[in-house]
């Protein structure tokens, strides 16, 4: 009696544990802040996801974009974070490039719920770019580009009808845009990261791609004697000169430059594609978005499909209890039908190759579809030496582009803060 | 006659006064308006009172839900930092012992401490003793920071005392426990009282060490609950929510202070200067 | 005569929670000022000074010392200025003195980040509140200047860093000479004193240990000062407005880019640490004074 008792007992205990063991949370810590649509999307497809796998819940953390630095800390602290998100350069710049987030690879090589592999659906530029020393430690699901973004019915206005392809063509209908009656080209002076697009472009499309790391890395800093380097600052300058920058814009802190977009009397900005977004709520009803490219510089070497782009990643942090059950969440978040949700609900690009996007950013996506190469922030700067990046790089370049030292300083600044980067290291 | 020498004074100060009464208007204001009009309308008044910008602050930001977390946890914290740090502070000032000038000089230099460098080992702490993600972890480390100024500002006050009432105590055979008690700690209530507002102030608008120490959505308090609604509105270019929140935070402190302001008078009045 | 179980028993909890919760673990943090270490994992490299000497050649590091120079002192001397001048007015008998007492602190509780949107406004070249008054009062030179360029923003978000604290400071100078017994200046009146004779005679050694306190809570706050001048940079803190507090998160925290020298940033915080240290210390020197009676 009392053994069957017994057995009776024991059996509902490993029942219990049984089920006990199957049930899995997941604790993911989040790059987005809980009211933002990106993090209401992804809370509807963990919804989605636990409702199609019952045993497995979330335990999310919405940290905002200090992200990284809150699961650095809590990881140090003994803390075991199953999924995280952040910044793809900021994360082969931090955990993943210092070796503290696990290997992905198995997971772009398995099946997709779509059929092919996961890797597969996503755009190989912006996979290759997630690659770090032959691996690949993250896993991009959105991203914005940086590009040249207007108000159509004002380059229409101007006539510029064909999207202009070289730098000439490019200064041409900018003087038309200025001829019209508003200003050409709106900048935000304390925005270090936007304004360094214009000179990350510039260098890329006249010396190609990798020649801002290669000055970088000269320890002798005279790569950054380069008249690549003075031409592209003559181009800058020549904007200001000519007038299509109002000399006002110095005194422009973010958000008064895309405010001027906003109200009609900028026609164009340099920017991320969150910008169309960002001022939705802004502008007149009916206000007609275009990107183009960045213009070739004639003669240059670069190629004028490259685009710079600042994408979002998951990563699974070493140690992870549950990376099995994160992983099959990426998968799942990869696929064209969550992909398909984010890019409708969240207005921002998505990394599966297959998805349309919004109406507003639909340039931005031709762009990424016809680029060569898809070019991180600083042209690797910022993965490779993220001080260097944004301590001289940045800086520097912020105090010539707003005419705070001329061209000559700049270049022999350059020369020697490397040199004296290199020595101090 | 004196209202006319008297002008120059109101002039200065009327102008201050308007300046900051049309600056915090400005941003309660903003609260009611559309996004387009937000930064375009400068000084005009809205043109509707938009009042879904509160619903869409006090909704998505739950304010409501991280208020009550902050009163426990700011309250119990100024109730602990005056508990542990008062006596302290009595002792510093008043009781003659070796080494008693560098052990207040090693509560001095907490003062001096950035508190981002508390980020990584505090978390190693708290994991340890389980309290990480707890209002409870957090209570101790407000603390453990708020100690060295509070027994700092004490000190002062407490040395700034006359000794007559405490000699005469102990000359009446009362215990230095009782003296402390019952003779010195009431002088000291108007110190007391000061070093509760100060850390009142700080402690309610803390985000950074409640950012790292707090994870969980239902422990946040409210500064981080308008941290993440600041960025959240700030990165949608949602100005006026973000002014909405700014403003549903800003009215109870500011009543909270109109009516503790008194008493923190009063303290500041008999504390510092004998 | 305080006894020593007294002395043990009030000091030890305070002593307690301080040096487990916050000394010792800084301290621990200290001790990675000689490593070089990312923060991330455990590998960390031990470097002896290098962290030291690195700052020593390091610009960014040098201009945000300088920074937080300008904000202590420049900064300071306005705050104080201001704060006594309106004190005084305050405090000369006017009508609305509890209601001014209120305005004036009102910045104070008012999150930085909305504080921030405002100056913006306030300083937009076109639309801003200052140019545009400017300009209405016919001074049309001044209000084409451009408050924020490159130039002026450091100055710019020290104006209104004054503004908020000024009226921080006001409200603990204003509780000192509330106390002080009108008596005392109806003699001077008598005498025939002015208001400069009260104030330098009478109100300030009466409020001498209120200045004390108030100045070194100001030497912590601008040695420390973070959330302002971070704010007031939006996206992205420019150069221009680093403090030692910034660089320091900059360089250990990561901000937008992925820096994570920990060690480094520790190296700053020691700075800070030794800084503010030195400065209490030397202004506690300085205003200390016999006990005066009255």
């Amino acid at each position: 009696m009392s053994d069957i008792k017994l057995s009776g007992l024991s059996l509902i205990a490993t029942l219990m544990a049984g089920t006990a063991f199957a049930e899995t949370e997941i604790t993911y810590w989040s790059f987005w802040n809980e009211p933002e649509p990106q993090a209401q999307v992804l809370k509807a497809l963990m919804d989605e996801y636990s409702a199609a796998n019952p045993d497995v819940t979330f335990n999310v953390v919405w940290n905002g974009r200090q992200n990284q630095t809150t699961v650095r800390n809590a990881l140090a602290g003994g803390t075991s974070i199953d999924l995280m998100d952040a910044d793809m350069d900021g994360l082969n710049g931090g955990l993943v490039g210092q070796g503290a987030a696990i290997a992905l690879d198995d997971l772009v090589a398995s099946d997709s719920p779509d059929g092919g592999t996961v890797g597969e659906a996503i755009y190989p530029a912006l996979l290759a770019n997630a690659e770090l020393n032959g691996s690949v430690g993250q896993l991009p699901y959105a991203f914005y580009t940086y590009q040249i973004f207007y108000n159509a019915a004002q380059m229409r206005d101007a006539g510029v009808s064909a999207t202009p392809a070289t730098w000439a063509e490019y200064m041409d209908a900018m003087k038309a845009v200025q001829a019209s009656g508003v200003n050409a080209i709106a900048v935000e002076s304390d925005i270090a990261f936007y304004n360094i697009n214009w000179f990350n472009y510039l260098l890329a499309r006249i010396a190609g791609p990798d020649f801002v790391l290669k000055a970088a890395e000269d320890k002798t800093g005279e790569t950054w004697r380069d008249p690549a380097v003075r031409q592209a600052l003559e181009l800058e300058a020549a904007l200001w000169a000519d007038g299509l920058i109002p000399e006002e814009s110095k005194g422009y802190q973010w958000p008064a430059g895309q405010q001027t977009l906003a109200f009609g009397e900028t026609a164009t900005e340099l920017v991320g594609s969150w910008l169309p977004i960002e001022l939705a709520d802004q502008v007149d009803e009916g206000f007609e978005w275009g990107a183009m490219n960045f213009p070739m510089v004639e003669g240059g070497k670069g190629d004028v499909n490259d685009t710079i782009i600042y994408a979002v990643s998951f990563a699974i942090p070493d140690g992870a209890e549950d990376a099995d059950a994160a992983q099959d969440f990426i998968r799942f978040a990869l696929s064209k039908s969550a992909q398909q949700k984010m890019a409708d609900d969240a207005l921002i690009g998505v990394a599966n190759a297959s998805v349309e996007w919004a109406d507003v950013i639909s340039d931005s996506r031709e762009a990424v579809a016809n680029a060569t190469s898809l070019l991180s922030e600083n042209l690797g700067l910022k993965v490779a030496y993220a001080d260097y990046s944004s301590n001289i790089y940045e800086a520097m370049h912020n105090k010539v582009f707003l005419g705070q030292i001329s061209i000559d300083e700049f270049v022999d600044g350059m020369v020697e803060q490397t040199k004296g980067y290199w020595e101090n290291r | 006659m004196t209202l006319l020498r008297r002008l120059p004074a109101y002039i200065a100060i009327w102008a201050w006064v308007a300046f900051t009464v049309a600056a915090i208007l400005w941003v309660v204001m903003s609260a009611f308006k559309s996004k387009r009009e937000v930064l375009r309308s400068g000084l005009k008044p809205p043109a509707e009172l938009r009042w879904e910008n509160f619903e869409t602050a006090w909704t998505i930001g739950r304010l409501g839900e991280f208020f009550s977390n902050s009163v426990v946890i700011v309250c119990l914290s100024v109730l602990l930092i005056l508990v542990v740090s008062t006596p302290a502070a009595y002792v510093l000032s008043r009781a003659k012992f070796r080494g008693r000038e560098s052990l207040t000089n090693l509560f001095v230099i907490g003062m001096g401490i950035p508190i981002p460098m508390l980020f990584i080992p505090i978390f190693g702490i708290l994991a340890w003793l389980r309290l990480s993600d707890s209002l409870t972890g957090l209570t101790i480390v407000f603390v453990a920071i708020s100690i060295p100024f509070t027994v700092y500002l004490l000190t002062g006050f407490f040395a700034s005392l006359p000794s007559e009432l405490e000699a005469a105590s102990l000359l009446d055979g009362c215990s230095d426990f009782q003296t402390f008690r019952y003779v010195m700690l009431p002088m000291a209530m108007p110190g007391v009282a000061t070093a509760a507002i100060l850390n009142f102030i700080w402690l309610w608008n803390e985000y950074q060490l409640s950012l790292v120490i707090l994870n969980s959505p239902e422990n946040r308090t409210l500064p981080l609950g308008l941290y993440s609604l600041q960025n959240a509105m700030q990165y949608t270019s949602d100005w006026p929510g973000l002014f909405a929140g700014v403003t549903i935070v800003i009215i109870p402190t500011i009543l909270v202070y109109a009516v503790l302001s008194e008493k923190m008078i009063s303290g500041m009045t008999m504390g510092a200067v004998k | 005569m305080i006894g020593k179980r007294l002395i043990g028993l009030f000091v030890t909890p305070a002593l307690a929670i301080y040096l487990c919760f916050f000394l010792i673990p800084t301290g621990f943090t200290f001790y990675f000022s000689l490593f070089d270490w990312s923060g991330f994992g455990t590998e960390a490299q031990f470097i002896g000074f290098d962290n030291y000497r690195r700052l020593w050649n390091d610009p960014t590091f040098w201009l945000s010392f300088r920074n937080t120079l300008a904000l202590l002192f420049v900064g300071g001397f306005f705050v104080f200025v201001l704060a006594f001048l309106y004190t005084i007015l305050i405090n000369s008998g006017i009508w609305g003195k509890k209601l001014f007492r209120l305005v004036f602190f009102l910045p104070n509780v008012v999150s930085v980040v909305a504080l921030s949107a405002m100056w913006a406004y306030i300083y937009n070249p076109r639309y801003g509140l200052l140019n545009t008054s400017l300009k209405a009062v016919g001074l049309d030179e001044m209000g084409r200047t451009l408050w924020t360029s490159p130039d002026n923003i450091f100055w710019a978000m020290l104006a209104a860093l004054v503004w908020v604290f000024t009226g921080f400071f006001l409200i603990l100078l204003l509780a000192g000479v509330d106390k002080i017994p009108p008596d005392m200046y109806e003699a001077a009146d008598l005498e025939g004193a002015n208001l400069w004779h009260k104030f330098w005679y009478i109100t300030v050694p009466m409020i001498w240990d209120v200045m004390t306190i108030s100045f070194v809570i100001w030497i912590i706050n601008a040695v420390k000062m973070f959330e302002f001048p971070f704010a007031f940079g939006f996206l992205q803190v420019p150069q221009q407005l680093y403090t030692l507090g910034i660089y320091l998160y900059i360089m250990g925290f990561g901000q937008r880019d992925p820096i994570y020298q920990l060690g480094y940033a520790t190296a700053i915080g020691v700075v800070m640490l030794v800084l503010a240290f030195s400065l209490i210390v030397l202004v506690r020197r300085l205003m200390r004074r016999d006990q005066l009676e009255f």
